[in-house]
C-alpha cells in the first residue's frame, strides 16, 4: 500500500481550462456538515435534480468566489455516503459519478471530500474509496469545535501528512475557513494532489486504520460523561423516547399549522383579490377565454402559492429535526416498533420521510437492501401522512372543530401512524413471510444547534422544486377541470356559461356520490374533490374552492359552505361526517406522482394493489368513523 | 465475549466481527473494525446496545451485537 501522491488525473482535469466551468463534487459521510457546506457555498443558487437514470437526489449549485478559476465553480453535493463500493445504491452513485460522466457528459474535476472530526475512521475509509478511484480530493476537516468539547480532534497538519492532500478546517454554519477552502480548491484545480490506495476492500481498511491510529484521533480525552450521552439515555429510552418522539411530532405539527394557517389564507386572499381583479381587467371582455386564464389557470397558480410557506415550514421543519441530531434518535426508537412488524430498522427513514412527501419516501426504499423489504414498505409509504394532505385537514379542521384544530390535525396523524403499523403486521404476514432483514446499525450524530440560514437555504430550494414539478401538475390538473367544467351535459348553454351542476365535472360527481352516503357525505362536490384529490392532494382544497365559486359566487368563505354541505349531507352531522372525509383523505392513494413511482419500481400489479387497499381502507374508516361519529 | 454480553461503561476492544460479507462490509464501514476502541454506555430495548466509538455514537440492534466480538482493555 502506498500513501503518497499521484499524478493528476489527467483527463478530467485537462477540464479545467477556460473553456468549461470546472465541477467540484462534495463527497462524505451523512451528518457530517457537508450539506450545510454546501447550503453555505452556494447560497440560493442551487437546484435539486435527479441523478440521471435514478431517482437519487442530488443538488447542483454554483460556488462563487473571487479566488476560483473564472470566479466561480460548479458544485455537486453528493449524497451522504459511508461505503460507496458496497453500500445502498445512492451511496454507490457518489462511485458512479466519479467515474462516469453522468452529470451533463462531465467528469468532476476535483472532490471536497468532508472529513468530520468526531469520527474520523468512517471519514476515512470513504476517502480510502474515494482514493482507489484517483480522484484529486481537496479535506475540508468539519465538527472540529464539536470534536474539541469532547477533548479530542484532528490535528489539520499531520492529516496532510498522512494523506499527501491539503487540508482546510472549516465551521460550515460560521463561515470560518471557506476563503481558506476557496484557494485551495483553486490551487488544487490547477495542481491537482491525489491520494492513493491499493485496490480492494481490506486495503482501504487498512489505511483507515492505520491513518486513524495514526492521527491518534477518535479517543476521547475525557473521561466525562458528555451531556449529550446523558441525553441519549433518555431518548433512547423506549419508555421516555416514544412519548417524547410522539410529542415533538405533535408539537411540530402545531407549529405548522399555526404559523401556516394565516400566511395560507393571506396569500389567498390578496390572489383572489387584488390579483385575479386586476387579471380580468386587463383581459377585457367576459368571454369564455377570460374565464379560462383567469379561473382556469391563475387560480391554479394562486393555489400553488399558497402552498409555499406550508411547504417551507414543512421542510423547515423536518430539516431542523434532522440536522438539530433528534431523527436518527427518533428513528431509533423507532426501529423497536419497526422490527415488530417485521421490517428493517432502516425502513424508518422512507416512513418518516413519508410524512413529509410519500414520492421522496419511495426513493429513499433504495436505502433497503432487500427487495422484500422495499415492497413491504413501499406499501406502507402511502398511508403516512404526507404534507400535500395538511391543507385539506387543516380547512375541514378549522371548520368543524374550531378551537380543537389542532389536536384534530394531530388525531389523523396518529391515525396515519396506527394504519401503518397495523398494514405492517398484514405485510409481516404476507409479504415478509420468511424475510429475514440484516442486522440494523444506525449512527448517532452529534446534537447541534440548527442553522437556519442554511436549512432555509434548503427549504426554499425544495419549495421551488415543489413550485415546479407539483406546481405544474397542480395548474394543468386544475385547467382540465374548468375544462370539464365549462362543457355543458344538460340545459341549454354555451361552453363555459354552464352553470356547474350541469357540467360534465359535476356529472361524473352525482354519478359516484351516493356511494359515500354511508360516510356522510353523499354530495358531489366532496366526491368532486376527492376524485381530483388522486391527482394530487393539493387539489383537493382547490377543487372544493373551484366548486362553490362556480356553483354559487356569493358563498363566500368556502368553511361555511362547507359546514353547509356536510350538514345537509349527512343529516345533521356534518362534524361526524367531515371527521370522516379527513379520515378518507387520510388513508387513501396519494397523488398520481406516487402512483407512477409505485408503478416504475414494483409494475403495475402492485401499483393497483397499492391503490386498490388504499381506496378499500381508507372508504371502510369513512364508513366507521361516521357511524360511530354520530352516535357522539 | 460478545458485544451483546459485554458490561456497560467498560472500555472494550473489538477482536473481530463477522466473515459474513454484508453484515461486515456495514460495520468495516462506520469504524467497527478489528483493534477499534468502543465502549457500551446504553442497553436498548430486544437486545440492542448503543455504544462509543472514539467520540462517535453508534446504535446497533441485538444481530449487529452477535456479529461483533470484544475483550475489556486490561
Amino acid at each position: 500500500m502506498k500513501d503518497c501522491c499521484e499524478e493528476p488525473r489527467e483527463s478530467a482535469n485537462a477540464a479545467v481550462t477556460a473553456t468549461s466551468t470546472p465541477l467540484v463534487v462534495l463527497a462524505g459521510n451523512p451528518n457530517s456538515g457537508k450539506s450545510t457546506l454546501f447550503n453555505r457555498l452556494t447560497g440560493s443558487r442551487q437546484r435539486v435534480i435527479n441523478a440521471p437514470r435514478t431517482t437519487v437526489e442530488l443538488a447542483l449549485g454554483t460556488w462563487r468566489d473571487t479566488s476560483l478559476p473564472g470566479t466561480s465553480v460548479r458544485l455537486v453535493d453528493l449524497p451522504g455516503a459511508y461505503d460507496i463500493v458496497n453500500g445502498s445504491p445512492d451511496e454507490t452513485l457518489t462511485g458512479e459519478v466519479l467515474a462516469s460522466e453522468r452529470l451533463d457528459g462531465q467528469l468532476p474535476d476535483l472532490a471536497v471530500v468532508t472529513i468530520d472530526a468526531t469520527a474520523p475512521g468512517r471519514s476515512l475509509y470513504l476517502l480510502a474509496q474515494l482514493a482507489q478511484r484517483s480522484m484529486p480530493a481537496v479535506l475540508a476537516v468539519t465538527m472540529a469545535d464539536v470534536a474539541a468539547s469532547r477533548g479530542t480532534g484532528v490535528d489539520p497538519a499531520l492529516l496532510a501528512e498522512l494523506t499527501s492532500l491539503p487540508v482546510t478546517v472549516v465551521d460550515p454554519r460560521t463561515g470560518a475557513g471557506l476563503d481558506a477552502l476557496a484557494a485551495q480548491v483553486a490551487r488544487s484545480l490547477t495542481r491537482p494532489a491525489s491520494l492513493s490506495v491499493d485496490a480492494g476492500e481490506e486495503a482501504a481498511l487498512e489505511w483507515a486504520h492505520a491513518t486513524t491510529v495514526a492521527l491518534g484521533a477518535g479517543k476521547s480525552a475525557t473521561r466525562r460523561i458528555p451531556w449529550s450521552d446523558k441525553a441519549d439515555r433518555a431518548l433512547l429510552h423506549p419508555w421516555v423516547g416514544i412519548p417524547l418522539f410522539m410529542a415533538v411530532l405533535w408539537a411540530t405539527f402545531q407549529l405548522i399549522t399555526w404559523v401556516a394557517a394565516p400566511l395560507i389564507a393571506g396569500i389567498d386572499a390578496v390572489w383572489q383579490g387584488p390579483v385575479l381583479r386586476g387579471a380580468r381587467w386587463l383581459i377585457p371582455g367576459d368571454g369564455w377565454w377570460q374565464s379560462a386564464v383567469v379561473d382556469g389557470v391563475l387560480s391554479g397558480v394562486g393555489t400553488v402559492l399558497s402552498f409555499v410557506p406550508l411547504m417551507m415550514l414543512a421542510f423547515l421543519a423536518f430539516a431542523v429535526l434532522e440536522d438539530s441530531g433528534y431523527l436518527a434518535r427518533a428513528s431509533f426508537v423507532a426501529d423497536k416498533a419497526l422490527r415488530l412488524i417485521g421490517l428493517d430498522g432502516r425502513a424508518v427513514l422512507p416512513l418518516i420521510l413519508g410524512y413529509g412527501c410519500n414520492l421522496p419516501a419511495l426513493a429513499a426504499l433504495k436505502v433497503l437492501p432487500d427487495a422484500r423489504q422495499r415492497l413491504a414498505t413501499a406499501l406502507l409509504i402511502p398511508f403516512t401522512s404526507c404534507t400535500a394532505r395538511l391543507p385539506v385537514y387543516l380547512l375541514l379542521a378549522a371548520a368543524f372543530f374550531p378551537g380543537q384544530a389542532g389536536t384534530a390535525v394531530f388525531c389523523l396523524y396518529l391515525l396515519s401512524a396506527v394504519v401503518v403499523i397495523a398494514a405492517g403486521l398484514v405485510a409481516k404476514r404476507t409479504v415478509l413471510r420468511g424475510s429475514s432483514s440484516a442486522m440494523t446499525l444506525t449512527v448517532l450524530p452529534s446534537f447541534q444547534r440548527p442553522h437556519l440560514r442554511s436549512l432555509g437555504s434548503s427549504a426554499l430550494t425544495r419549495s421551488k422544486a415543489f413550485v415546479t414539478q407539483a406546481g405544474t401538475v397542480i395548474v394543468v390538473a386544475l385547467a382540465a377541470m374548468w375544462v370539464f367544467a365549462a362543457i355543458p351535459v344538460q340545459g341549454n348553454h354555451d361552453f363555459a356559461q354552464v352553470p356547474v351542476q350541469d357540467s360534465a365535472y359535476a356529472a361524473g360527481a352525482k354519478a359516484a356520490a351516493p356511494l359515500f352516503a354511508p360516510a356522510g357525505f353523499d354530495d358531489w362536490r366532496a366526491t368532486s374533490a376527492l376524485t381530483t384529490g388522486l391527482v394530487a392532494k393539493e387539489l383537493v382544497v382547490a377543487a372544493f374552492a373551484q366548486s362553490y365559486a362556480l356553483d354559487d359566487a356569493s358563498t363566500g368563505r368556502i368553511s361555511d359552505a362547507l359546514v353547509t354541505t356536510f350538514d345537509s349531507s349527512s343529516g345533521g352531522h356534518g362534524s361526524a361526517a367531515a371527521a370522516a372525509f379527513l379520515v378518507f383523505v387520510a388513508l387513501y392513494s396519494p397523488c398520481v406522482a406516487t402512483m407512477g413511482e409505485l408503478r416504475r419500481q414494483f409494475g403495475w400489479r402492485w401499483m393497483a394493489t397499492s391503490v386498490g387497499l388504499g381506496i378499500a381502507l381508507a372508504y371502510a374508516a369513512a364508513v366507521a368513523t361516521f357511524t360511530v361519529g354520530r352516535l357522539l | 465475549m460478545m458485544l451483546a454480553d459485554a458490561p456497560m461503561g467498560v472500555a472494550l476492544t473489538v477482536l473481530s466481527v463477522t466473515n459474513e460479507e454484508a453484515p461486515r462490509r456495514q460495520l468495516v464501514a462506520h469504524g467497527v473494525w478489528p483493534g477499534a476502541s468502543i465502549e457500551v454506555f446504553h442497553r436498548a430495548a430486544f437486545g440492542g446496545r448503543v455504544i462509543r466509538l472514539g467520540t462517535d455514537r453508534l446504535a446497533l440492534d441485538a444481530r449487529a451485537c452477535a456479529r461483533i466480538e470484544v475483550d475489556a482493555v486490561a
